[in-house]
């Protein structure tokens, strides 16, 4: 048994029901009064005559006048009734009910319900509306007549086709089924994986010429025991295509890369073939690198940071060189490696090109046993100029902390010297904000400079107090 | 035919659209300009040689028209003539071409113009046609303004939407004015200051009560809305809440578009609670079943349709496309004169049913409205019956004129108070009422509301069948019914089949297109309480009536501008010189705008009989009116609330109360004064104890500050709900929220003991206080401050009335002098009677 999702131009008509029949309603005010006039009143001259007396021009006076010619159709009996249990009678007309009608299967669909045959035709079809009034009369209103493609399912069973309808599976004979069902598959050449002739259970579609042009529209795709594969970001659509009396059916089955590591390295070796790993999304390469060979996970690095950085596939890299994967990294990516590393990875990325590190703060951070010789050296030297300055610089900031002159130099007149002495020691004083740990060598450098010049000024400083007393 | 060359700019866009004129055919067009912009010809400065910006007119196949604008002249290159040289084209949708101001002409371009002489002569005889120019001077900066109060409308109120938590069952609530009932106190409704404003009832015990009572239930649900969880949050919303109380809605989604106005669903505040954190709004509202309500939506939907329905008036308006709206601009705010047609009687005008019962003054207005005049103004000062000179003319419309009028006003109240006048009596005139809110005149209660006035009448009006047998029978078959109370009016009844259509000016259920039709074939309009609305909301039903009565008084209070300064000052187009001049546009009244040209043209009749107040305390107001009203009330009526202490508040009925030692205290922008609030809880005290039957007596007490309310609630819960439970009804608020309404007793607060800068010296505020009272008026204040301060009535010269009244009220009423506020709360308060 095969079943197949398909679109039929079956036809449909819908039909109302439209049921007149007498039924009674609580009567309202102005009912019960103008059946009251009809009842009592000789003739409609004296009833409209009394509507004038009681209602004026105003509103009402259409309103009754209308209601009134209405009960005035009424006889004695019925007007008397209405009298006793304010019951109106009225003439119901019922449009509520409605059914679709299949000529071409003879059944019809009632309130989600199959019927054989034309439903409207019934002999008891007031029954079934549960109608208990006295019906006047009934009568089909044709109210849409169709045959567009709309989808059905359809089962072969054996030698008998069979179409859902209603929850339940009606016959469909052959000649109706290829009259109603409109293939028109002209791109089956294009199909170059296999076609079985076997097919079996749900899930089943009819191919069409949509179908096979997405199967085709780029180049990444392979064939999985001759059925086509197509990649997508997050997991391969085989197509399994079959045919079956006649015409083509197909099936879709979804295959995730989470966790699968021979589809995973398919596909990237693929798409490296095909050049087209670039338009990966970054989350989806990074899957099925997760799940790949380390070596090969390397060369799809290698190839994608050299065309464009990426944070998450450097740290991915930066991970594998961690793992120890340290030879064959292009440069690119090292460089990139750089740029998103952490300081304690520099070493790792030395190791695998120390010609690619040459920013001496940089250097100086790496594992002194991996630099060589020229770096090392390099290195040293800068290490100890750091602390010649910072030497240098801590000296003269305590010379000027102990004497005092931060508060002495307030005594003096105000001038650009004293200005800017303050100025300096409010930046570089011992509650200064300067970190001298994280600054290069060339803030080192600055820093220096600004102290010697608080220094010195502070010494000029000193004198002129020194005269004053 | 007129031929003309057809020149254009060269940088003028959609060229095809000319080649629609340009077809070598001749076209009927109107001509129009904005405003008169004559280019004489240098050799003979008679004669014009260019009209300039002229609108050419042409009316589309589908809708709407085609405009050319630009200047229609002579032209001295070859070929020599006329000349259209065109700098716009473009295409209006919403304009018809039939209802457009214009001087008709038959036009066709060609090569072949018209001489220079024959154009001329064409240009002379547009400029002379008084259908050539629609100019309103006014205008342009009008729409300048109402753009601006547009953009703030818009930008103060995006998106303000409550998300709503939960929405109770529906239940039967009373106001605590219904008293012939049996109350559960566990059932009390309570509002934020614990002031009791109803009950819950059970469905048996509406069932008891009388019809009329029955009226006053209101079946409310209770909707707890989401606040945020911070500290002030929940207070910041019950204010965004109260200030909205007019503009709010339940929606489906949070943001709604002018598309949506019919799902969205009027929201009628009743009462706001605070539950720990949360925030309960009880109101009434009509809920279909089938749609989901997620969001209590303030204000900006109401405004937004309400802003877009006046924009549409306005540009139809200075298109000149609105028809005789047009000229009635011209008449109300332009500088033509209004047409006054004569208003005597005509042999068999049938207009004596409708003038039987009229005073002099009512029947002058009643005849000026009707005459067929464009526009006619009725000031109507308090307690003259405007709402019953209404009532007279639009029966007299709808039933001898048959046309149809839109009855409008600012508020819910005073249209049906209109419609409840119309629905009074056998003759009634079922209303179309339209509003997004529930109400007894709408579409679905209609049927109901006809059983509860008409049916429940049946008796008196079958009186009035001259055939006694038959109405005696009918009579006795009545007695039998046990159908449905209601009537079967709606279900058989179509839009047209009404005349008469009630609206507020800010309804926002009239919108877009549907609105339109809904106004469709009607003729009149009538503004009431028209001193209350600005200019905006008035202009709003004009395009689509020829005829506009409008009702008001100047004398009482003025629009205010939805927001303050304070609120828009920080929004990013708030522009200081265009705020104070939307102020000064927006708060001037039409109507007092109006008055002075209708006074001159013969259009304007001032109702001067009052039948509210007994003669002292009419006296007291009518000041205001340099004694025009005639005292009428003791004849109507001439029973008064009666006192058990005759001696104190029986024999006279009106009363200052000179609180000593009152001291005006400042409360933000508010103010209060603590001794006054206790002379008033002492008056209210002891009328409680004087007055005979309080049951059928109403009290109120106006304060014109909020801080002063505000402490009188927290101080004197008790009392304030004693009084409720006592009297008939007590009712507390600021002036403004009781014009329009009348109370037997009624207390004034005036709170000021300083001279300079005070509310009082607006006269409209103190004239509406005192003129809510009907039998007892007591003034509370400091004689002295209150004598000195000077008011002014249209630039007239500045008097000190307050001095006036007071020395009245020491001729003719009593004066008490209240000296216990030293103390605060001690019971040393006492009341000394002067004059006793």
């Amino acid at each position: 048994m095969v079943q197949i999702n398909l679109k039929l131009s079956l036809r449909k008509i819908k039909y109302i029901i439209k049921v007149s029949y007498n039924t009674f309603e609580k009567a309202t005010y102005d009912q019960y009064l103008m059946a009251s006039l009809a009842l009592r009143s000789k003739d409609e001259q004296s009833a409209y005559k009394y509507i004038d007396d009681i209602t004026g021009s105003g509103s009402l006076n259409a309103h009754f006048k209308q209601l009134y010619d209405k009960a005035h159709k009424l006889d004695e009996n019925q007007l008397k009734n209405i009298m006793g249990n304010s019951m109106y009678p009225m003439l119901k007309i019922d449009k509520s009910n409605s059914y679709d009608y299949y000529p071409e299967l003879n059944v019809s669909v009632f309130n989600n319900k199959l019927y054989e045959g034309d439903f409207g035709k019934y002999e008891d079809l007031i029954q079934r509306l549960y109608i208990q009034e006295e019906v006047i009369e009934s009568e089909l209103i044709e109210k849409k007549n169709t045959s567009l493609p709309e989808p059905y399912s359809i089962r072969f069973d054996e030698s008998k086709i069979l179409v859902k309808i209603a929850e339940e599976w009606v016959d469909l004979p052959e000649e109706i089924f290829q009259e109603v069902f409109e293939n028109n598959l002209t791109s089956i050449d294009k199909i170059k994986s296999e076609i079985h002739n076997v097919a079996d259970g749900s899930g089943w579609f009819a191919l069409t010429n949509a179908v096979i042009n997405n199967m085709y529209a780029n180049n990444n795709y392979f064939y999985d025991n001759g059925d086509h594969c197509l990649i997508r970001n997050d997991d391969v659509r085989k197509t399994i295509i079959s045919q079956l009396a006649g015409f083509y059916i197909y099936k879709e089955e979804i295959i995730p890369y989470a966790g699968n590591k021979d589809l995973c390295e398919k596909v990237l070796n693929l798409l490296l073939e095909n050049k087209s790993i670039n338009e990966f999304k970054t989350r989806s390469v990074i899957t099925l690198l997760t799940y790949s060979d380390d070596l090969l996970a390397q060369s799809v690095i290698n190839y994608i940071l050299a065309r464009k950085d990426s944070k998450e596939l450097a740290l991915m890299g930066i991970e594998l060189l961690v793992r120890g994967i340290e030879k064959n990294w292009e440069n690119e990516a090292l460089k990139s490696f750089m740029i998103h590393a952490d300081s304690s990875k520099y070493s790792y990325i030395y190791k695998a090109n120390p010609r690619l590190v040459t920013d001496i703060q940089m250097l100086s951070m790496i594992n002194p046993d991996f630099l060589t010789p020229t770096h090392r050296k390099k290195v040293e030297e800068y290490k100890n100029n750091r602390q010649a300055i910072r030497d240098s610089i801590d000296k003269m900031v305590g010379e000027i902390a102990t004497s005092g002159m931060r508060e002495r130099a307030k005594q003096l007149k105000s001038t650009d010297k004293t200005k800017r002495f303050h100025t300096l020691v409010k930046r570089y004083d011992a509650h200064s904000k300067v970190d001298y740990e994280q600054a290069t060598l060339k803030e080192l450098e600055k820093y220096l400079k600004e102290v010697t010049e608080m220094y010195d000024l502070m010494k000029e400083l000193q004198k002129e107090v020194n005269k004053e007393k | 035919m007129k031929n003309f060359k057809l020149g254009f700019y060269p940088d003028i866009k959609n060229k095809e659209m000319l080649d629609l004129v340009n077809d070598g055919e001749g076209h009927d067009v109107l001509l129009s300009t904005n405003r008169l912009n004559i280019e004489f010809d240098n050799r003979d400065q008679r004669l014009v040689k260019t009209i300039k910006e002229v609108k050419l007119i042409y009316e589309l196949e589908d809708k709407g028209c085609l405009i050319l604008l630009g200047n229609l002249g002579c032209d001295f290159r070859q070929p020599m003539g006329g000349m259209f040289f065109c700098k716009r084209v473009y295409i209006d949708q919403n304009v018809d071409y039939h209802a457009i101001k214009g001087v008709e002409m038959n036009i066709c371009f060609s090569n072949y113009p018209l001489s220079i002489e024959s154009t001329q002569s064409v240009l002379a005889r547009l400029v002379a046609d008084e259908n050539f120019e629609f100019n309103l001077s006014q205008f342009d900066e009008f729409m300048d303004i109402f753009t601006f109060y547009k953009k703030l409308s818009s930008e103060l109120n995006n998106n303000t939407a409550f998300s709503i938590r939960s929405i109770s069952d529906s239940y039967y609530y009373v106001p605590v004015d219904v008293k012939d009932i049996d109350i559960d106190e566990a059932n009390q409704i309570t509002n934020l200051n614990g002031i009791v404003t109803g009950y819950k009832i059970e469905r048996y015990k509406y069932d008891m009560l009388s019809s009329e009572n029955q009226d006053k239930v209101r079946e409310l649900v209770d909707i707890k809305i989401e606040v945020g969880e911070e500290d002030g949050d929940a207070d910041r919303a019950i204010k965004k809440v109260k200030k909205f109380a007019d503009n709010l809605y339940l929606t489906p989604t949070q943001e709604i578009d002018e598309n949506m106005t019919r799902n969205l669903v009027g929201f009628d505040l009743v009462n706001i609670q605070k539950d720990k954190t949360d925030v309960v709004v009880s109101g009434e509202a009509s809920l279909r079943k089938d749609e989901k309500y997620n969001y209590l939506n303030l204000y900006d939907m109401g405004q937004k349709v309400k802003l877009e329905s006046i924009d549409n008036s306005l540009r139809l308006i200075k298109q000149g496309a609105a028809g005789s709206a047009c000229e009635l601009l011209e008449y109300i705010i332009g500088s033509k004169q209004m047409p006054s047609n004569n208003s005597a009687r005509q042999d068999g005008d049938n207009k004596d049913n409708y003038i039987e019962n009229l005073d002099e003054s009512q029947k002058k207005a009643f005849l000026m409205a009707t005459d067929g005049s464009p526009v006619s103004l009725i000031k109507g000062p308090p307690g003259t019956g405007k709402t019953y000179v209404i009532n007279a003319i639009v029966q007299y419309i709808t039933k001898e004129l048959k046309q149809k009028v839109v009855i409008s006003s600012q508020t819910h109240v005073a249209i049906d108070n209109v419609l409840d006048e119309l629905m009074e009596n056998y003759d009634l005139i079922i209303p179309n009422r339209i509003t997004n809110r529930r109400n007894r005149y709408s579409g679905e209660e209609i049927d109901s509301t006809l059983y509860k006035t008409w049916a429940k009448k049946f008796e008196s009006h079958n009186q009035r069948a001259t055939d006694k047998k038959l109405a005696k029978a009918i009579l006795g078959d009545m007695s039998n019914f046990t159908g449905s109370q209601l009537f079967r009016f709606s279900q058989d009844t179509t839009l047209a089949d009404y005349s008469v259509l009630g609206a507020t000016t800010t309804t926002s259920a009239i919108g877009g297109k549907k609105g339109l039709e809904l106004l469709e074939g009607y003729d009149w309009l009538i503004i009431d309480e028209v001193s209350k609305c600005p200019i905006t909301e008035v202009l709003r039903y004009l395009p689509y009536v020829d005829k506009i009565i409008m009702v008001g008084d100047d004398f009482q209070l003025a629009p205010l501008l939805e927001f303050t300064k304070a609120d828009v000052e920080g929004l990013p187009s708030y522009d200081e010189d265009k705020f104070n001049k939307l102020e000064s546009i927006y708060e001037k009244s039409v109507f007092a705008n109006t008055l002075e040209k209708a006074r001159e043209a013969g259009r304007m009749i001032e109702l001067n009989v009052n039948y509210r107040s007994v003669k002292a305390v009419l006296n007291a107001y009518n000041i205001f009116y340099d004694g025009r009203l005639q005292n009428m009330r003791e004849i109507v009526k001439p029973t008064k609330v009666q006192f058990n202490d005759f001696k104190k508040y029986e024999d006279k009925d009106i009363f200052f109360v000179e609180v000593k030692n009152g001291k005006e205290a400042k409360d933000g922008t508010s103010r209060y004064n603590i001794e006054e609030l206790e002379a008033t809880a002492d008056i209210l005290k002891d009328l409680m104890k004087t007055v005979e039957n309080p049951i059928g007596v109403t009290v109120s007490a106006i304060f014109p500050y909020a801080a002063q309310i505000e402490k009188f609630q927290k101080k004197y819960k008790e009392l304030i709900n004693d009084a409720k439970k006592h009297f008939k009804s007590f009712e507390i608020d600021t002036v403004d929220a009781f014009q329009g309404k009348e109370t037997d007793i009624v207390l004034v607060n005036t709170v000021v003991t300083m001279e300079k800068g005070n509310f009082l010296s607006e006269f409209r505020r103190i004239n509406v206080s005192m003129s809510r009272a009907r039998d007892k008026l007591f003034i509370f204040g400091n004689s002295i401050t209150l004598s000195k301060i000077e008011m002014r009535i249209n630039g007239g010269n500045k008097r000190t009335y307050f001095r006036e009244i007071i020395d009245d009220i020491r001729r003719f009423g009593k004066m008490i002098e209240y000296n216990g506020g030293l103390e605060y709360g001690s019971n040393k308060s006492e009341i000394k009677l002067k004059k006793d």
